[in-house]
């Protein structure tokens, strides 16, 4: 019991506590162990754990094409490509010592490695992470609806970052979108006081006062700049985003260093299932 | 105040810390205090309140939708027949939020020993999956269904980031589960998980400290905790003293830093940070004369205060791109022999973002170098050995035959030091700016003492 | 005014792969005729080459590349024009890679740039150190001690024996660092353990997720500007003169975003007509 209990929360007070504290001592062989040997313990263990990752990957891939459950063709696939790609890496380099010693075949034009890191792997993640593209349309249509202020920040926002960032937005015409403000003005006072009279003067006057500043001032692209959107996305990127970023990453580092000094304490004791 | 113990130990620790720190302090390092203080304080005000819960002090926690969904998500797929996904992340162990997420899944995997809902959990890495094993299997014999557990539901897919996305969602696509639980540390697959999830129809919760995935997640997912609320889970989830405690605890030095942040502002308003600037400075003079012990004392000397000063800046060599900008637009020729000078000195200082241009002006020696070297005024050879000397961004501006002379005099290797010796040696540099040069080269360069008296005694 | 608002709610309940459907082609056909809009750089990519631009000539620059396939579009374009410009001013570049697969994109990179464009020595003009497990403990080894940590370049010579590596004992001893990065390990890991202890200048590149992150350290001055995802890269490629595949891609994206606007709108109009019918019945 006492191995499964004790012991580890043992060795977890000490190795944090070594590492914590011992980032503030000068001692050579304490600040080798910080900077360096804590880390790379942590790597070897991981590179030796990944056999269990890799069995448990077997086993039940195996388990399913023995018992033909549903899909278990591809099953066979993922045994097959984790075989060949251990074949590439361990056994056939394709390439003589000449060319490439193992070692350097991973990276050597080629060798067997190379031609499946460029024509499967490459092609695959590529694919997988474009499919951000189309979610993030599918995400953006379904979530950004104008439910309250709140929501409404986020769609103007989100709408001015995406269009401002690209260069489509510096071709749109700080003109152009002052425009668009008062019929949004227009509409707005129309929700309010529900006159045509009303609307329709306020939509005039704005719409002249625009027009005259524009034939005044010749129309210039990024001028007034608070109305050019690359300008405007640069102060939302740098001012508001920045603020609500840092907020967060204040409370994410107090979070963590408290479930790091619950575990360092002993307080916390799920990892080890208790 | 009313635990006395507490008080008691703190006053013990903190009288033998200083006891340590005046009797010379051995082995810390002190440029590090105010980071140990900043530790030193939040850990005690963390045990401070973890204390106080598990004395029977009631502390109030606002309720959190995620988590308050979590056991409808659960209770959802019972009555559904679906199994519940839970997805841990993609880190190792070694990231808080994994951990975090394995704790989490401690909770969870009670819910569904309780409700006898299957549960799915696919990994990325094994040592996670040894952890989550442990974690299911407990929670499992905590509630009386050890039969219940096989290891299989916690199993490994991949490490790859997008072959394990593209594994969880083949399991959403084929086995459908009611509730997908997203309680870790993600990347970009977040968006590809949670969308994948939504077109099933799961009900989904997602706690990440990604702060670049929570927008992802708070648009795709139905609850999301964000931040501290998702390592606040383990304290919501399991109601223990010592876990809630340890919430106020942070809620109390966030509310620290919040007031330390609106009194900067106050200061900063206030234009009382110019007064810290000089402090600086000072502080800064006097930690350069300490050090003179290590370096030719006679020649440290012989240099201004201000050239001290700047050598003490350079090496930290960081170029201010302000001032890089500011002086990157005007043309070489437009800039007036002072101003050549002083862009040479200006740069390499990173204590210059916080004056004011005047102020820098000032202190960049535009009047020094007129009051005191009056010469370089009219001087056009001193300026081209000044050019070739702070050589740095300077030198393409020297012609290229003037290059290619310094070359073929046996000037190959563009290293500063080398660039001194050989135009020490061929009398390119004058006396007046040679040890400012060197000095300013010296904090990259960590020559030897006997090297350094050597090329001072070329002059 | 019916048949639009029932034509408007239909387009409200779209089949996801239809939006999917329109966004491919409207991606497709700028990549086949590129349109030539024209790239306007920021602030803070003008930082990034200014900050290049200030270095003495042959500095030794270290050039961290820790992205995987993946993002290669957003990255990679990014690491060949900061190649470029090193390459340009003469510098000396030394390569390292916190991630596995960062190391077959800094071999494409180093292929395309150093041998084929401007025809560099390997060994005098740039080593390719490779990649080390570890993660962080990577950056703090570069910190102390590079040689003890790198005994073998890439190819598996000794480091010793190539001529570049003279004097290059540690992180110190180069004038500027560039990271590629698309996580973790990454630009924030280099903030933390390299750049902001010891001084040393660096900037870096991100996807465009990661900017929110990546920003706080730009703003404290402890990063020189920041190269924003592909734009950013196609900002840089303007700067520098050289046209690549993030120009390319500007006109695909610029279509795309302005496309998801337009769904986003056309949502929000059906989403108003539908609240609209539901309180009149």
């Amino acid at each position: 019991m006492i191995w499964k209990r004790q012991i580890p929360i043992l060795i977890v007070a000490l190795v944090g506590a070594i590492t914590l504290f011992g980032w503030f001592v000068e001692e050579p062989s304490i600040e080798a162990f910080v900077n360096d040997d804590a880390t790379q313990w942590y790597d070897i263990l991981a590179s030796f754990a990944i056999i269990l990752g890799a069995m448990n990957l077997i086993k039940l891939q195996l388990q399913k094409i023995a018992r033909r459950k549903k899909g278990w063709p591809y099953s066979v696939v993922a045994i097959f490509g984790f075989l060949f790609a251990i074949t590439a890496g361990f056994f056939i380099k394709g390439v003589d010592d000449s060319v490439a010693v193992w070692g350097a075949h991973v990276t050597t034009e080629g060798t067997l490695f190379k031609w499946m890191f460029d024509f499967m792997f490459t092609p695959l993640s590529a694919t997988m992470f474009s499919l951000l593209a189309f979610f993030v349309a599918s995400a953006s249509y379904r979530a950004f609806r104008i439910r309250n202020f709140e929501a409404s920040l986020l769609l103007v926002s989100g709408i001015i970052i995406m269009v401002g960032r690209v260069p489509i937005g510096s071709v749109i015409s700080s003109w152009f979108i002052m425009y668009i403000i008062v019929l949004a003005l227009g509409i707005g006072v129309n929700s309010w006081k529900k006159d045509k009279m009303i609307t329709f003067g306020v939509v005039g006057i704005g719409l002249a006062v625009v027009t005259v500043a524009g034939i005044m001032t010749g129309w210039p692209l990024d001028q007034p700049g608070i109305f050019y959107l690359p300008i405007i996305q640069e102060w939302i990127y740098y001012y508001p985003n920045v603020a609500g970023t840092r907020a967060i990453m204040i409370g994410i580092g107090l979070g963590i260093f408290a479930t790091s000094i619950r575990y360092i304490l002993g307080i916390e004791k799920s990892y080890i299932g208790e | 105040m009313k635990d006395k113990q507490f008080w008691m130990i703190t006053g013990g620790l903190t009288f033998a810390f200083l006891v340590y720190w005046s009797a010379g302090h051995p082995l810390f390092n002190p440029n590090r205090i105010v980071m140990f203080i900043a530790i030193v304080v939040i850990g005690a005000t963390l045990l401070y309140n973890i204390r106080m819960a598990e004395r029977g002090e009631e502390f109030y926690l606002r309720p959190i939708p995620g988590l308050k969904a979590v056991e409808e998500a659960v209770g959802r797929s019972t009555e559904m027949g679906k199994p519940v996904l839970f997805v841990p992340g993609i880190m190792d162990m070694d990231q808080v939020e994994t951990v975090a997420g394995v704790i989490v899944l401690g909770h969870v995997s009670k819910m569904t020993a309780r409700y006898e809902t299957s549960l799915n959990v696919p990994v990325s890495r094994s040592i996670v999956m040894k952890a989550a094993r442990e974690a299911c299997r407990e929670s499992y014999m905590m509630e009386g269904r050890p039969d219940m557990f096989h290891e299989d539901m916690v199993h490994y897919l991949t490490d790859d980031q997008f072959a394990y996305a593209a594994g969880v969602n083949g399991i959403m696509v084929r086995e459908k589960p009611a509730a997908c639980l997203y309680m870790g540390k993600f990347y970009a697959e977040s968006l590809i998980l949670a969308e994948t999830g939504n077109s099933i129809g799961a009900i989904q919760i997602a706690g990440t400290a990604s702060q670049a995935q929570i927008p992802f997640f708070v648009t795709a997912c139905d609850y999301t905790l964000i931040g501290e609320e998702f390592f606040a889970a383990s304290a919501y989830l399991s109601q223990k003293p010592e876990l809630i405690g340890g919430v106020r605890g942070q809620d109390m030095v966030k509310a620290g830093v919040i007031a330390t942040t609106i009194l900067s502002l106050i200061l900063f308003i206030g234009n009382l940070f110019e007064l810290s600037s000089s402090k600086e400075w000072m502080d800064l003079k006097i930690n350069n004369n300490s050090k003179s012990d290590t370096l030719n004392v006679k020649q440290w000397n012989k240099i201004s205060d201000l050239m001290k000063y700047q050598w003490a800046n350079n090496t930290i060599n960081i170029p201010d791109s302000s001032i890089l900008l500011m002086y990157g637009n005007l043309e070489y020729f437009d800039i007036g022999i002072n101003r050549k000078l002083n862009f040479a000195l200006e740069t390499g200082n990173k204590y210059w973002r916080q004056l004011g241009f005047d102020y820098k002006e000032k202190k960049t020696n535009l009047n020094y170098a007129l009051n005191n070297y009056s010469e370089l005024n009219n001087d056009d050879d001193f300026w081209h050995n000044s050019k070739i000397k702070y050589g740095k961004s300077l030198w393409k501006e020297l012609e290229i035959f003037e290059q290619d002379s310094l070359l073929s005099s046996g000037f190959t290797g563009f290293k500063k030091e080398r660039v001194y010796y050989t135009l020490a040696e061929k009398n390119f540099v004058s006396s007046i700016v040679d040890s400012n040069y060197f000095m300013e080269s010296w904090g990259s360069s960590q020559r030897s003492l006997p090297s350094i008296q050597s090329i001072l005694t070329v002059q | 005014m019916r048949t639009i608002e029932n034509f408007i709610l239909k387009f409200g309940q779209v089949d996801r792969r239809w939006i999917f459907l329109v966004l491919a082609i409207v991606v497709i056909i700028p990549i086949l005729n590129p349109i030539g809009m024209p790239i306007r750089p920021t602030e803070t990519t003008q930082v990034v080459y200014d900050a290049i631009e200030a270095l003495p000539e042959n500095s030794n620059v270290l050039l961290s590349v820790e992205y995987s396939p993946s993002t290669k579009p957003e990255n990679h374009p990014m690491t060949i024009s900061i190649l470029r410009h090193f390459f340009r001013n003469g510098h000396k570049v030394f390569v390292t890679c916190l991630w596995p697969d960062g190391q077959f994109m800094a071999q494409d990179a180093l292929k395309q740039v150093a041998d084929e464009e401007f025809g560099k020595v390997y060994g005098v003009d740039y080593v390719f150190l490779g990649f080390r497990p570890g993660n962080e403990a990577v950056v703090k080894g570069i910190v102390s001690n590079i040689r003890k940590l790198y005994t073998v370049d890439v190819y598996q010579t000794k480091i010793d024996e190539i001529p570049l590596m003279d004097g290059i004992t540690n992180f110190r001893d180069f004038a500027f660092l560039f990271s590629s990065s698309a996580g973790y390990p990454g630009t924030i890991e280099w903030v933390q353990y390299a750049a902001d202890p010891t001084g040393v200048p660096m900037s870096s590149g991100v996807t465009s997720i990661q900017v929110n992150e990546v920003m706080p350290y730009v703003q404290a001055g402890q990063m020189k500007g920041v190269l924003a995802g592909m734009p950013g890269a196609a900002e840089y490629e303007a700067l520098i003169g050289q046209k690549g595949s993030a120009t390319s891609g500007m006109d695909a994206q610029s279509v795309a975003h302005l496309v998801i606007v337009l769904f986003i709108i056309l949502g929000n109009a059906a989403y108003f007509i539908e609240r609209k019918r539901f309180r009149k019945y």
